[in-house]
């Protein structure tokens, strides 16, 4: 089979060995020797040159071997017997497949990153190959390499549809989950309300009747009272006109209150669902999306979907009945007259369906414009510190100006695209009214079928069969708008939650000890960069541990994995001898207690945020933490003492008065292990003097992991781990460690040094 | 302040090659380094500036500046290596940027040929150095750039204008 450049290698390669040998076979024939078969092959999407053109990559019984998958032709062979070793380098937008023979690192075939993880796959399949066949006598597999490839199988799976290769947004696949499920789903959120949502759509078509009555009374009111001048008929109707408007102003009252309430308690339905499930959604997810665009979707898109749901599809329903019913009427009236009325009826349409189609590609610039104008207010007013103090005001006026400016422009765009098109339909519209006029006018003159009263009547209804016209022609946007709405609030409330990873019915145990163990624990947030490699501790239970290593040498990742908020890539952490996957999510993080470097304080008073952990804490608890967190003292300094307002993010508090009161925080939760990332760094030495006591009544009887830059703070640790790139170098007691005169005793020789410096200063 | 200037190897006596194990040896006015790593310390907005050089652990060894004044064959032996570090294939004609359900799909034409891709999302993925200077990157973390997109043909352009 010939493959041309374009033959999408990925759908073969996942068709399994059978059919990719059998391919390769045939491609590769022609080069291949009497007694030369194929063991395996796979394709991938670049040649050595770096040219995206697939490329065949062949183990036979006696050659590796490279070949172009358009022609066959030979471009890299290696005698099998004398490779020693493969390797796979990925690096950025590609990566290399290397043979290793005794005196020489060959490239075997390159591949785009959209091949790392099946190239990952079919290299321990193969290596696999060669072990067993023995083609390779010296061969040696990759080390660790089944881990490797197990962590990036995940990876893939968060990142390509497991089922059908493509790619996903966050975890869930968009092309498997259908549409018309979809909108079912939408549906779904009516249910509870399906009264309502039937009285209003009876309401609706009452409406519909009411607006169709009209019309033909006129007509009659013309032809049998004002052209006969009957005054009693004209009292008679006239009364009964005024009594089918005020019916119809009833009914359109009680519908729109009612739609508004079905309307509004769907938003409310959907914003707690999707705000319930954010909060169990794992660190990654926030890892990946913005803020503010989650935000978006609790507000925004639950809105539109709403719009959709109460007021799109009724409207639909409507606009169908009106459409036919009064294109019934109209023809009923004069199937001539209706007939021309249809001549406008393509310009309508075809105008409308361009018209809303254009309008939404600009609607969307001006989204993104704004997007843009905003993302410098959102960098320039909670930086206005920075920008003040380097003196780039004018830098970010600019800047602003210029986004505000193209904003201006977008908006005129769509301007002036509506100031072409609307008048064009409301001239096409005017069209069918016109036609009626002239040729309706010939008929009533001329005496035909057509009387007066007809002619008006006809005109009345001609309006209500155009505009429904006209908004089902835009109405396939109004779904994909939906649809988009939709797919956005499932894509959260689709991605599994935290405990939903854990296979096993979740643990938990009566009573923790506190010990944690690290077994072979490896991380990495990217896949492409190692932060934590093979980590292997034992922290006994009511040990105090410090953690001391430069920035980005993994301190702060090795204490996230214990609360879960984050998993390794590879390796266990356990719990007093439990998995901490196995235990229940909640169970296991009312056992830690965290005081961070900048403790975050929530919108309320003092002792809310004390009582966060404890919502059932009295106010006795509240006080006797304060107390040991060395907190008391100040807060009954401030005018409101417990009840003073934190301000947003706990703004008007001092760093170390946060700090105190998030280690209250976790006194009051009374947790089994405790983690202090920094907890001291941010302070006076007046401050830290109070936090550090603070700090020792907190540890008393708790596993403890403090993370720590200053190392004078971790005297009284039983043991240092030293972190260097996600390595654990050195372990031990201070003393032990500056005995040992590595790593550590040079960055306290360091800090002494920088220290004594500041004292000549 | 002086012991952070980084070490700056003139390029007019700089010299590059490799052994058959492909490793990379730099020849400088004081002898030979190797193996090396090269890195572009500006892959995106200046690639010929600046050279970054580390030694076979990623430490530090110091910089090249506008390589372009060695010999041929050692921008040669470079630019191999700096590709393979940092493939950026240039995007040439646009035959299609389609947009379903806010997944953009791409098929372009690049220096490297025909390439089909998907970008996951607008803003992060997509990075503007100048009104006309556009990388993007796509779903698996492969990324692609067009230099100077009022080079492209009038086709192309409006179809990045109107998707992006």
């Amino acid at each position: 089979m010939a493959i041309d450049e374009r033959f999408d290698i990925h759908l073969l390669n996942r068709q399994g060995q059978g059919r990719l040998k059998e391919e390769a076979e045939s491609v590769s024939r022609s080069i291949l020797e009497p007694q030369e078969d194929v063991l395996y092959a796979f394709l991938v999407d670049m040649t050595l040159e770096g040219d995206y053109r697939p490329s065949w990559v062949v183990l036979t019984n006696l050659r590796l071997l490279t070949l172009t998958a358009e022609d066959g032709s030979l471009v890299f062979e290696l005698p099998v017997e004398s490779l020693q070793s493969l390797e796979v380098v990925h690096r950025v937008g590609n990566g290399m497949i290397y043979g290793l023979t005794e005196d020489a690192r060959l490239s075997v075939a390159r591949f785009s990153r959209r091949c790392s993880m099946e190239v990952e796959e079919f290299l321990e399949e193969m290596e696999a190959v060669i072990d067993s066949t023995g083609v390779a006598p010296d061969f040696q597999r990759m080390a660790t390499k089944a881990r490797l490839v197990q962590r990036r199988r995940l990876e893939r799976e968060s990142n390509r549809c497991p089922q059908c290769g493509r790619v996903m947004r966050r975890r869930v696949c968009m092309y498997c989950l259908q549409k018309r499920k979809l909108i079912r789903r939408v549906f779904q959120y009516l249910k509870p309300y399906r009264l309502a949502a039937v009285a209003s759509t009876l309401l609706l078509i009452g409406n519909g009747a009411l607006s169709m009555v009209q019309p033909f009374l006129t007509g009659k009111l013309v032809d049998e009272v004002l052209i006969q001048h009957d005054l009693v008929r004209l009292r008679l109707m006239v009364l009964f006109l005024g009594s089918a408007h005020l019916l119809n102003a009833i009914l359109s009252g009680t519908r729109t209150y009612l739609i508004t309430w079905l309307g509004q308690s769907i938003v409310r339905d959907m914003r707690s669902d999707v705000f319930g499930h954010l909060q169990h959604l794992p660190m990654e997810f926030y890892d990946s999306v913005r803020t503010g665009a989650i935000m978006s979707r609790v507000t925004n898109d639950t809105q539109n979907l709403q719009n959709f749901i109460v007021r799109s599809a009724q409207d639909l329903l409507y606009e169908i009945v009106m459409c036919i019913g009064v294109g019934i009427i109209l023809f009923r009236y004069d199937w001539r007259l209706a007939a021309m009325t249809l001549i406008p009826m393509p310009l309508i349409v075809i105008g409308t369906r361009v018209f809303s189609r254009k309008i939404q590609g600009t609607y969307r610039r001006i989204w993104v414009r704004r997007a843009l104008m905003n993302s410098v207010l959102a960098d320039a007013i909670p930086g206005i510190q920075v920008v003040k103090s380097f003196a780039q005001e004018d830098r970010e006026i600019g800047k602003f100006d210029q986004r505000s400016d193209q904003l201006l422009d977008r908006h005129l765009e769509a301007a002036r695209f509506r100031g072409v098109f609307m008048p064009f339909l409301n001239f096409a519209t005017a069209l069918g009214t016109l036609i009626v006029w002239g040729y309706g006018g010939y008929l009533v003159i001329t005496g035909s079928s057509l009387t007066v009263g007809d002619l008006v009547a006809f005109l009345y209804y001609l309006n209500q069969f155009y505009r429904p016209l006209r908004s089902l022609s835009a109405f396939s946007d109004v779904v994909q708008q939906a649809a988009t709405a939709a797919e956005r609030i499932f894509e959260i409330l689709d991605t599994p939650p935290e405990n939903g990873r854990g296979h096993r019915k979740p643990l938990i145990p009566s009573e923790i000890d506190g010990a944690i163990e690290f077994r072979d624990v490896h991380f990495s947030y990217d896949n492409t960069e190692q932060v934590l490699t093979g980590i292997n501790v034992h922290i006994r239970a009511g040990e105090m541990i410090g953690l001391v290593g430069a920035s980005g040498s993994g301190k702060t990742t090795m204490a996230n994995l214990i609360p879960r908020l984050y998993d390794p890539t590879a390796g266990q952490i356990l719990l007093d001898g439990h998995d901490i996957r196995d235990l229940d999510l909640r169970f296991l993080r009312s056992q830690i207690g965290v005081v961070l470097q900048e403790p975050l304080l929530f919108h309320g008073s003092i002792a809310d945020n004390i009582a966060y952990g404890v919502p059932s804490a009295t106010r006795e608890d509240i006080i006797r933490a304060a107390r040991a967190a060395n907190a008391h003292d100040f807060i009954m300094g401030f005018a409101d003492k417990y009840d003073t307002h934190t301000g947003e993010r706990g703004l008007r508090l001092s760093g170390g008065q946060k700090q105190r009161i998030a280690i209250a925080r976790a006194i009051l939760k009374n947790p089994r292990i405790l983690i202090l990332d920094e907890a001291t760094s941010a302070v006076d030495t007046e401050t830290e003097k109070l936090i550090q006591e603070a700090i020792e009544r907190l540890i008393e009887n708790r596993t403890t992991l403090a993370i720590a830059h200053r190392l004078s703070t971790l005297k009284n640790a039983d043991r240092i781990l030293v972190l260097e790139d996600g390595i654990i170098v050195e372990e031990g007691t201070h003393e032990e460690l500056l005995t040992l005169d590595g790593v550590f005793a040079r960055l306290v020789r360091m800090q002494s040094e920088l220290s004594s410096n500041m004292v000549v200063f | 302040m002086e012991a952070a200037n980084p070490k700056v190897f003139a390029s007019e006596y700089t010299r590059f090659w490799q052994d058959s194990q492909q490793n990379l040896y730099m020849g400088t006015e004081n002898g030979v380094l190797g193996p090396v790593r090269v890195k572009r310390a500006f892959p995106l907005t200046a690639p010929q500036d600046v050279v970054a050089i580390e030694d076979s652990e990623g430490r530090f060894l110091g910089i090249i500046m506008h390589y372009g004044q060695m010999d041929s064959d050692s921008i040669q032996v470079l630019e191999a290596r700096l590709e393979q570090e940092y493939f950026l294939p240039e995007i040439l004609k646009i035959y299609e940027i389609k947009d379903q359900l806010s997944l953009l799909t791409w098929r372009v034409e690049t220096n490297r040929g025909f390439r089909e891709f998907e970008v996951r999302n607008r803003r992060a993925d997509i990075r503007w150095f100048s009104d006309t200077h556009v990388v993007i990157q796509d779903a698996d973390g492969n990324k692609y750039e067009i230099p100077d997109l009022s080079r492209l043909d009038a086709a192309s352009r409006q179809k990045v204008e109107m998707e992006v």
